[in-house]
């Protein structure tokens, strides 16, 4: 098996490559999966991943090409391979860019599951959610509990030579609520970056009261014809979707609708709101400090009172862009509101607990989903409800964004717990 | 394209850790996976070959004693068994506080059988450069065709599966090959912009590269329909599905439905429905590797299970589930070779492969002709399940609106089509006599574990709610 060392080396003896690059990725992932509250299989996956990106400046022109690079590579099947990538890479004729170069760092993402044995830690997590479960007559169907160290190592022929070590944990669970011949459940996902049992626990004895509430929810009738209330992870959806037009990648493609200078809100009744791209943010497992280039993500604020002020991206889109590179920020922040999420729920609305899928086009104006379950306020009672969906435009329902005062983080967002939207057509 | 080599030379070093790992467990089985992906791609900006996402080489070992199953992935499995033996046993151990606390399986069936099975192909006719030349060919025919195009992706990406499944009685050895070419354009006009795409999928390299430039001419004229499309005015409606979307019915509203290891879970409804009439008597619906030939088309499953061609639904009537070995195991049935991992590192569950409605004996033309408002929906967006309550959503990428029996150019985008299960399978009154499965789909479990299918069938005719 080579090492990296022996990789770079090979790689910087062939005389076609202009430059060249290696990622490495090392993961090592402990894994308990169970049925109800049997354990039903128990995982251990250890891996190493490499990939070789060469490099042959040619004809006025920037040609590249990636492959694997596996454990049982051998030197000589190395190198012909590497001769056989600069031959693709000199097929390619894109517009030549600057690869990052002389930066060195070795970061390790704190966080408790650093210092805690993966076994235990994924018994500990399998414990909290069970004992989440207080209520008579629900259940966690089903659970699987990944935890991860994750070694991202990028190396180029420029000097750059990075290591990022991280530890995450993914959660899935099925709470379940039983009836009289009827049972509901919601799915649960949540990736963590620590060990937060007592995040964990309060939020899924929260779903279990919903999948409790589920058991009863009714489709309403007649139609309603009310405000739209969204929580994290929904909206944590609609960021994203919003964002992504403002990559560098998508400009230089010519495949954005918006530019600088552009509206989200054209015409804003509440909230202005403001979208900020992150590297990193407390107890995101999204968060990172620098790219699978090499370079080190930096903040930007991109949307300030609902204009679109920047763009972000990396140092290849940046560069053909004649922009300052942000790097691929995966973690994004909306600015809160001032309205307490008691005062939001104050007046008739429908808060969406579940849905199928929140479908979001920006490109086609369109917010829409199929809603599992929600909660209907007609000013006086809460009701669940099921059933309905909901569709209408993007634009126009921006510009009458409330956000929630309280702030939330989940996966890689952060912002308002809750957001109300008007001018959606609920059926 | 020939067996992995790789594996070729451990297939002994997976003899001999399955020989030293049943000194310890009543069950052993290792799969070696050595997956070739080429992603060759070309657009107005920039194009690329390179590795595609599917890449993925290393071991999976199965242990099973009785109680839970255990299971280690890694790279390479050379070296010293006994020591390989032993760290994977430690490695594996519970904590304490679970150890009694496994679920109940029937012994796992290890049946002998030796053999090697391979799907012939082209694509050693074929080099990457001339890939990326109909690739840029397709692009500037694309960008050729309307000024508004303000971008066109041609993208071709090939699979090379080699898979070695070694157990105490069974030693299998695949190898087969899928292709897929799609071609993107990004319309702009006015204020607006949207993206449309056709595909073609093969397992022969040479159809894909000649169908390909042809969608040309149909993408761009899509993409100038789709620019005008309105939102549809949300209600019930007389529908006709297209192939797509009739094979992300199939997928979406039972599909996952009759998962089994969702009936082990007690997360699925169809398993108190086995028997039952779940849809229209003229519908019936299969899965399988073996249904027919298409991306999700393997010889045995990755638990060494043969693929099988599973009759799910018979004249509307529920008949069987799909399964892996595990939860066949759990639930005292036999597996149906729908045990698939997302790569060696990840576990197997029961997943779908080839998914359809059967084809009826209806004409298109009289379908559309029967409506008197309604809409044709196509073009398979996403979709998502929900097998414990039967509800369902699918999203097209769009529809045309019918008027008085006639399918007109008034495009409606994007479209939802939801419902419950049984109400949507029920109401289906017609089903055209034409067939077609589209090879071009990802299907995940709950957020992750991504898998490739193909779904698809004739068009049916429903009513169902859109949005």
């Amino acid at each position: 098996m080579l090492n990296l060392q022996e990789i770079l080396e090979i790689a910087a003896a062939n005389e076609t490559a202009s430059e060249f690059k290696i990622t490495e990725v090392k993961k090592e992932s402990y894994e308990l999966f169970f049925v109800h509250d049997k354990v039903e299989t128990v995982r251990k996956a250890d891996s190493v991943e490499r990939m070789l990106t060469v490099y042959v400046n040619h004809d006025g022109a920037k040609g590249m090409n990636s492959f694997s690079v596996y454990p049982n590579t051998e030197r000589d099947e190395l190198e012909r391979k590497i001769d056989d990538a600069t031959r693709k890479a000199a097929l390619i004729f894109d517009e030549p860019y600057v690869l990052p170069n002389d930066e060195t760092c070795n970061v390790l993402l704190d966080s408790q599951l650093a210092h805690t044995d993966p076994k235990d830690a994924a018994a500990l997590i399998a414990d909290t959610v069970f004992a989440a479960n207080t209520h008579e007559n629900c259940d966690i169907n089903a659970l699987e509990i990944f935890v991860v160290k994750t070694v991202f190592r990028v190396i180029n022929s420029r000097g750059v030579d990075k290591t990022q070590t991280k530890f995450t944990v993914h959660v899935e669970a099925i709470p379940t609520a039983n009836g009289e011949g009827e049972s509901v459940e919601l799915f649960e996902s949540y990736d963590l970056a620590d060990l937060d049992l007592d995040w964990l626990k309060s939020e899924l004895a929260n779903r279990l009261d919903d999948v409790k509430a589920r058991l009863e929810a009714k489709k309403p009738a007649p139609s309603l014809n009310c405000p739209i209330v969204l929580n994290a992870y929904e909206l944590s959806k609609l960021f994203e979707e919003i964002a992504a037009d403002m990559d560098y990648a998508r400009a230089y493609m010519h495949v954005n609708l918006h530019s600088v200078g552009d509206a989200l809100q054209s015409d804003p009744q509440g909230d202005k709101i403001c979208l900020t791209m992150r590297g990193s943010m407390k107890g995101s497992a999204k968060s990172n400090t620098f790219d699978a280039d090499g370079t080190n993500l930096v903040d930007r604020e991109i949307i300030h009172d609902g204009m679109y002020v920047a763009g972000f991206g990396t140092s290849r889109f940046a560069g053909y862009l004649g922009k300052t590179p942000t790097g691929a920020l995966g973690c994004i922040e909306v600015r809160t509101g001032t309205t307490p999420t008691e005062q939001l729920l104050a007046e008739k609305h429908l808060e969406l607990v579940y849905l199928s899928g929140l479908q979001v086009e920006p490109l086609t104006d369109y917010i829409g989903g199929e809603i599992r379950l929600a909660y209907y306020f007609d000013g006086e009672k809460r009701t669940p409800v099921t059933g309905i969906a909901f569709s209408g435009k993007l634009s126009e329902a921006l510009n009458t964004a409330t956000l929630s005062a309280e702030r939330t983080v989940l996966g890689g967002y952060a912002g308002p717990a809750k957001v109300k939207l008007s001018g959606l057509n609920i059926f | 394209m020939p067996f992995s080599k790789f594996l070729e030379c451990r297939r002994g070093d997976c003899v001999a850790l399955v020989r030293e790992l049943k000194k310890r467990f009543r069950y052993v089985s290792v799969l070696g996976s050595d997956v070739k992906a080429l992603s060759v791609r070309a657009n107005k900006n920039t194009s690329a070959i390179s590795d595609g996402s599917d890449v993925d080489c290393g071991f999976v070992v199965k242990l099973w004693d009785g109680g839970a199953f255990f299971e280690y992935s890694l790279d390479d499995i050379a070296g010293d068994k006994r020591f390989l033996a032993e760290k994977i046993e430690q490695e594996l151990k519970l904590a304490d506080n679970l150890k009694n606390d496994a679920v109940t399986a029937c012994p796992l069936k290890d049946e002998p059988l030796e053999k090697s099975f391979r799907r012939e192909n082209d694509f050693e006719n074929f080099s990457e450069e001339y890939i990326l030349k109909v690739c840029n060919l397709c692009r500037d025919l694309a960008l050729a065709h309307s000024p508004n195009v303000a971008n066109a992706t041609a993208l071709v990406r090939t699979l090379d599966v080699s898979k070695l499944f070694v157990s105490e009685n069974r030693m299998l050895d695949q190898n087969y090959t899928w292709v897929n070419g799609m071609l993107m354009v990004n319309y702009r006009k006015g204020e607006r912009m949207i993206s449309a795409r056709e595909g073609v999928a093969s397992h022969n390299l040479g159809y894909v590269l000649t169908a390909l430039p042809q969608l040309a001419d149909r993408v761009v004229d899509k993409a100038a329909h789709l620019v005008e499309a309105k939102p549809i005015q949300p209600g019930v409606y007389d529908v006709i599905t297209a192939p797509s979307i009739t094979g992300l019915l199939a997928h979406e509203a039972f599909g996952h439905g009759v998962e089994m290891d969702m009936f082990v879970k007690d997360r699925a409804l169809a398993k108190n429905f086995i028997g039952q009439q779940v849809a229209s008597p003229i519908c019936n619906m299969r899965d399988g590797a073996a249904a027919t030939l298409s991306v999700a088309s393997y010889y045995f499953d990755d638990d060494g299970v043969l693929a099988h061609d599973t009759q799910v639904i018979k004249n509307g009537i529920l008949l069987a589930g799909i399964s892996d070995l595990g939860s066949a195991a759990q639930l005292g049935t036999e597996p149906t070779g729908n045990g698939r991992r997302e790569s060696h590192k990840r576990k197997a569950y029961t997943r779908m492969t080839n998914t359809f409605f059967e084809k009826g004996t209806d004409k298109l033309a009289d379908m559309i002709a029967s409506i008197k408002h309604g809409y044709m929906i196509f073009e398979t967006n996403n979709g998502m399940e929900d097998p414990k309550n039967w509800q369902v959503q699918c999203v097209a990428e769009y529809g045309r609106e019918i008027v008085d029996g006639k399918l007109t150019d008034n495009y409606v985008a994007p479209v939802v089509m939801s419902g419950y299960v049984p109400d949507v399978l029920k109401s289906i009154s017609m089903i055209s006599d034409d067939f077609f499965v589209e090879g071009a789909g990802s299907c995940g479990k709950g957020h992750k574990e991504w898998v490739r299918v193909s779904d698809g069938g004739p068009a049916l005719k429903l009513k169902v709610r859109l949005g």
